[in-house]
């Protein structure tokens, strides 16, 4: 539990640029409508790569940042493994979620919305 | 029971520059090691071998005559105060206490300037009021040995001696190993000295032997 505590935290900090490019695959098979299943493969690989650069950008620029999750036990790798997979998860789900049943629009508004207010909220407390 | 930490054998080359040739250090629970060396001599880079997030051409690192390879992951053996501040600044604290299994009543006995700091960020804190709380936590979380890779940086003289008293304590808990240019505090404080010049290690016992060894001027 304090593990995932720690996990969580760290995927805090990247969570929004993750979560702006899953809504944006959502927002691009909405658009495609019927047509969604021809560019699926492509935003898998968006998403992908996405996942990667984003992880590489946090370690690059909170390098030092590292050594306190080592001194708790968490390896660079594990912190990477954990919060892309956990990120890939949650990107299916929401495009799955917008495959089969498809997410209203409102829905769509208010999900980003919430997150950019959340995040502008908590970034103004620090 | 004494815990042993011992690295020997260790060759580390950047290039054709040989930085670590002929090492050998013990440290063991309940004394305090110092590491003295001059600037660029592989201080750091002897205590990331020993951590395991450098690799070297040949090392042998035995935690109680185990050969351990990545030491950084197990933070029950080891644990790492590196030069550089390495907190989240985002954090509190209190947190940073808590994340470490440590009660802020017992931080603050120790270092009384932090009464009424416990929801202080870390980004608030004083240069060394941040390297106080950075010492405290990889001296005081359980393990059993901690390197410091120079823990008097960015500290005034007062919290110098107060730091220097805390690892006197605490060293009965742990195995420390530390580094610092500070040459007098780490005399003061540990219990033997290495000093690593040319890329070998040399065990003195005198601030002569330094002298003689060319790292100071008496």
């Amino acid at each position: 539990m304090h593990t995932l505590k720690l996990i969580t935290r760290f995927y805090g900090k990247i969570f929004l640029a993750n979560f702006l490019v899953s809504l944006s695959c959502v927002y691009l098979l909405g658009n495609y409508g019927d047509r969604a299943y021809e560019i699926i493969i492509v935003l898998f690989w968006y998403k992908v790569i996405s996942i990667v650069l984003l992880f590489y950008m946090a370690v690059y620029y909170q390098k030092q940042e590292l050594y306190y999750y080592q001194n708790l036990g968490i390896s660079k790798l594990k912190l990477g493994i954990t919060t892309s997979v956990f990120d890939f998860l949650f990107w299916l789900a929401l495009i799955l979620w917008q495959l089969l049943l498809g997410i209203p629009g409102y829905l769509f508004n208010l999900l980003l919305w919430t997150i950019l207010l959340t995040h502008l909220y908590v970034y103004i407390k620090k | 029971m004494i815990h042993t930490l011992k690295a020997d054998g260790i060759q580390l080359d950047f290039g054709l520059r040989r930085l670590l040739s002929d090492v050998y250090l013990k440290c063991e629970t309940g004394k305090i090691t110092g590491l003295l060396g001059r600037n660029g001599q592989g201080k750091t880079c002897l205590m990331n071998i020993i951590l395991g997030t450098l690799n070297s051409n040949i090392s042998s690192i035995r935690f109680d005559d185990q050969m351990i390879r990545n030491a950084s992951k197990r933070p029950d053996l080891l644990l790492y105060l590196p030069q550089f501040n390495f907190i989240p600044k985002s954090l509190s604290v209190n947190q940073v206490l808590s994340d470490f299994g440590l009660l802020y009543p017992d931080f603050e006995n120790k270092f009384p300037e932090f009464k009424q700091k416990r929801d202080f960020k870390v980004s608030q804190l004083s240069g060394g009021q941040l390297r106080t709380v950075e010492i405290y936590i990889i001296v005081k979380a359980p393990s059993l040995f901690a390197m410091l890779d120079e823990p008097f940086t960015h500290l005034n003289p007062i919290q110098i001696d107060i730091i220097k008293e805390f690892l006197l304590e605490e060293k009965i808990n742990k195995g420390l190993l530390i580094t610092d240019h500070m040459y007098n505090h780490l005399l003061d404080v540990s219990d033997k000295v290495y000093l690593l010049k040319d890329g070998k290690t040399y065990l003195t016992k005198t601030i002569q032997d330094l002298d003689d060894l060319g790292y100071v001027r008496l």
